[in-house]
């Protein structure tokens, strides 16, 4: 059962830093009023192992929707990840660096290839696919969106999909969602004050 | 003012037709994925006034099938040009695309030209603009080089030679990382 959710999201932009002038030197970040859950659903990683919401918990994710056949845009976002992840192990323990989840869209494309996919960035990647039947509960359950477009004469379909990255906490729940491009320096700062802040939190319930 | 240097072509992105009519759909069948002739390929790449810079394709995670090219072209004459059409040797077949967010979703357009205003540069890089590759009839890796014919509205070529290479290494522009970026809002 898919269910569009409409996240209550207040909206608005953290600006750490100078300069403002371009859009790099800010995060366009939004965060829902209060932590959404995640929906259930059933997917498989790239190694096979079912990848349910319980492996969600315990840790912080950044989850990004795409497709491997995606040329432009989701080997930069993944790459822009990758930048984001090195600028956090200057600023958080390794324990606390967030699980990376890549959700391919276009399951007959993206099984195949997936694991070497996902490898290419990095190999604790996790690539994510399934049945769209779950990918629609995933993708809909971060408030995301993905469309697969008619075959055209050669058989080619562009895939479009929703372009943020997902933050979700220990707590299995969305916490935030970022629109790259990611200023690496700036959105691992973000992420470790939203790491303190939720310790924070745990602490004091 | 970017708008203008768009001449696109919305309907070849198939599965768009929400935001798109029925009219525009059908106006670019006429000039569905354009390829180029490789006869050409070798006039006017130094003569004319448009020149080629900082040419590079990322190294694509294998399998991948579909591959970016990255350049910044230049038009250092009087006159206004525009790309209509690329082609490469080592690919089925290239493109002139755009990635764009629209309301939050990725969605890629493929223009029919691309406006190279008198005096002025254009960059095709990622997040962008992009020449999109389809098929390479061998893997690509790391060094290799990429044969580019940017076909121009005048009927000359440029001819532009890509360098394969890692994402986030050296960046074609000098600058460290991706964290910079030099388009003015
Ligand atoms: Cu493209």
């Amino acid at each position: 059962m898919v269910r569009r959710r409409v996240l209550s999201l207040a909206a608005f932009v953290l600006a750490f830093g100078l300069g403002a002038s371009v859009g790099w030197a800010e995060i366009r970040v939004v965060e829902p009023d209060k932590p959404e859950t995640l929906p259930a659903f059933a997917l498989s990683d790239h190694k096979g192992q079912p990848f349910t919401a319980e492996r969600y918990k315990g840790h912080w994710s950044l989850t990004t929707i795409g497709f491997t056949s995606c040329p432009d845009v989701c080997p930069f976002v993944l790459s822009n990840i990758v930048e984001v992840i090195s600028q956090m192990t200057l600023r958080v323990h390794p324990d606390k660096l967030p699980q990376v989840v890549f959700v391919g869209v276009d399951p007959g494309r993206d099984a195949p290839v997936m694991a070497d996919y996902v490898a290419h960035f990095d190999p604790k990647f996790i690539g994510v696919t399934g049945p769209h039947e779950e990918l629609a509960k995933l993708v809909t359950g971060i408030d995301g969106f993905y469309r697969i477009g008619k075959a055209k004469k050669d058989g080619d379909y562009e895939v479009q999909h929703s372009a943020s990255v997902i933050v979700t906490g220990p707590d299995g729940q969305v916490h935030a969602k970022l629109s790259p491009p990611l200023d690496p320096g700036k959105v691992a700062e973000y992420l470790a004050r939203k790491q303190i802040a939720y310790a924070r939190a745990q602490r004091s319930n | 003012m970017t708008s203008n240097l768009y001449k696109t072509c919305l309907g070849c992105l198939t599965g768009t037709a929400m935001i798109l009519s029925a009219q525009t759909v059908q106006a670019c069948e006429a000039h569905a994925f354009l390829t180029t002739q490789t006869a050409e390929a070798k006039t006017a790449s130094h003569q004319g006034p448009v020149m080629a810079m900082d040419a590079w394709v990322p190294v694509a995670p294998p399998g991948v099938k579909a591959h970016a090219a990255y350049l910044v072209l230049m038009n250092h004459g009087a006159d206004l040009r525009a790309v209509t059409a690329v082609h490469s040797p080592q690919y089925a077949s290239a493109a002139i695309h755009a990635s764009q967010v629209k309301d939050g979703v990725n969605v890629m357009q493929h223009l029919a030209q691309v406006d190279l205003p008198a005096g002025s540069s254009v960059a095709f890089k990622p997040h962008g603009l992009h020449i999109m590759l389809m098929g390479p009839k061998k893997p690509m890796a790391q060094g290799d080089t990429v044969d580019l014919a940017l076909t121009l509205d005048d009927g000359t070529t440029v001819a532009v030679k890509a360098e394969v290479r890692k994402r986030g290494a050296a960046a074609p522009m000098n600058h460290g990382h991706m964290g910079h970026d030099h388009k003015g809002s």
